[in-house]
């Protein structure tokens, strides 16, 4: 090799040698962790292919018997949890702790038979509650692998606030630019849960609350729950209605006061 | 993982020139190459492997946040100008060359680039270089010969017109 040519290569080397590269993080210890939380997730994903049947507050109110065989079966099994499983989320939800005794009895009591429960939720404040903890829209975004899906419309900015949902999904809270639900300052909740949950455990029925109709969202089939009463005190687990849908494996229920057509336009909005 | 991860780290560097950028592709690589790890064949030398994921990783972090290729230019220029020689004089000179290796660095080919900046700048070796550059050995040879070829000729075109 010509000198040259090996002079030009110290030089290359010394220019390397010169560089002085930031701290070099823990990327090993990072990806362990994440690698850590994956593995934890594992068991509670398969879990919820058994539901722990909640909602009793719905159920209790209105009860009703719904062949579903249109819906596909991610969101047969999460609209199961929706209805008749109750801990997602509602504006003004029940002011019980998750591991309370109220919550154990609603999880073990059929839908059909769930009146006591409404009894005995009588906490008489709408102030809004959701289990989950609050996160960044950053958060949300990780928690549902970057499929995060919105509203776009112009109607609702970003969401206001955003809790994690008990069902490895995200609830939105979005607070102004729709009629209000109740006296809760929210005006809409769009909860987000993925769908990779069992499709066989519904046996073709559920017990759900009144007035539940067949929609579809933007040719997705999906269901449209509407609220019988103005919201009260004793029956603050119902202050919307309710649509339920899917959409690219995510199931979907959107919260708000707004008529059927008004609640289809925002949910095909939503991307 | 831990005993890769600086060469790991600042070869993402180097290709993305930014320091969250390359943390994220590090991260990312490593989980991906735990995830691959029945891929890897069983007796292969391990690092060039794991670097070509890295860089695979870079690469798609520089994509995403559009940065133009050969950013490794920027953070070898920011990384070098905090050292320097003692006496002012073989300051200015060092610095002088400095400048004037990595502007005739910039003006290379981007293959030829890369070639440079793997094996003078991390000090990879050719199989290194090769998983990084996804080709075989015998290409990085000829590419780093006909790199340091240009490279002189640019530094003699910046001389002449200089």
């Amino acid at each position: 090799m010509p000198d040259r040519e090996r002079e030009l290569e110290r030089e290359l080397r010394e220019l390397g040698a010169l560089i002085s590269y930031p701290p070099t993080p823990d990327a090993a210890r990072a990806a362990r962790n994440l690698l850590d939380e994956e593995e934890d997730e594992r068991p509670r994903r398969f879990s919820l292919s058994f539901p722990t049947l909640r909602w009793a507050a719905v159920a209790a109110a209105f009860v009703l018997v719904v062949a579903v065989p249109a819906l596909s079966p991610t969101l047969r099994a999460t609209v199961s949890d929706w209805f008749v499983a109750g801990d997602t989320q509602m504006a003004g939800g029940p002011a019980v702790d998750a591991g309370s005794p109220e919550r154990e009895s609603e999880a073990n009591v059929p839908a059909s038979g769930a009146s006591k429960s409404s009894e005995a939720v009588t906490t008489p404040a709408l102030t809004p509650q959701f289990s989950g903890e609050r996160i960044t829209l950053q958060e949300a975004q990780a928690r549902m692998g970057g499929a995060l899906l919105l509203p776009r419309t112009p109607k609702l900015g970003k969401p206001d606030e955003i809790y994690t949902s008990p069902k490895d999904g995200v609830v939105l809270v979005y607070g102004a630019g729709l009629p209000p639900l109740g006296d809760t300052g929210i005006s809409l909740v769009l909860t987000e849960v993925p769908g990779d949950v069992e499709p066989a455990y519904l046996a073709g029925k559920i017990a759900v609350g009144s007035k539940l109709d067949s929609v579809m969202v933007d040719g997705h089939p999906g269901y449209w729950s509407l609220a019988e009463r103005p919201p009260s005190q004793m029956d603050r687990h119902l202050l919307g209605n309710v649509l339920l849908w899917e959409q690219r494996g995510v199931a979907l229920r959107l919260e708000a006061n707004l008529p059927k057509e008004q609640a289809v336009r925002i949910a095909e909005s939503v991307r | 993982m831990r005993g890769y991860q600086e060469v790991a780290f600042r070869t993402a560097y180097l290709i993305t020139g930014d320091v969250s950028a390359a943390e994220d592709a590090t991260q990312e690589a490593f989980v991906k190459a735990y995830r691959t790890l029945g891929r890897f064949r069983s007796g292969a030398p391990f690092r060039p492997w794991l670097l070509a994921i890295v860089a695979n990783e870079a690469r798609n972090q520089r994509r995403v946040a559009a940065r133009r290729a050969g950013l490794f230019l920027r953070a070898a220029q920011e990384g070098t100008s905090e050292n320097s020689p003692s006496s002012p004089e073989a300051a200015v000179l060092a610095a002088e060359r400095r400048e004037e290796l990595l502007e005739a660095i910039g003006g290379l080919r981007e293959e030829a680039r890369w070639a440079i900046a793997c094996r003078y700048f991390l000090g990879l070796s050719e199989e290194e270089t090769a998983a990084i550059l996804g080709c075989a050995r015998g290409t990085v040879k000829s590419r780093l010969s006909r790199a340091l070829t240009s490279l002189r000729a640019e530094i003699a075109k910046e001389g002449d017109a200089g």
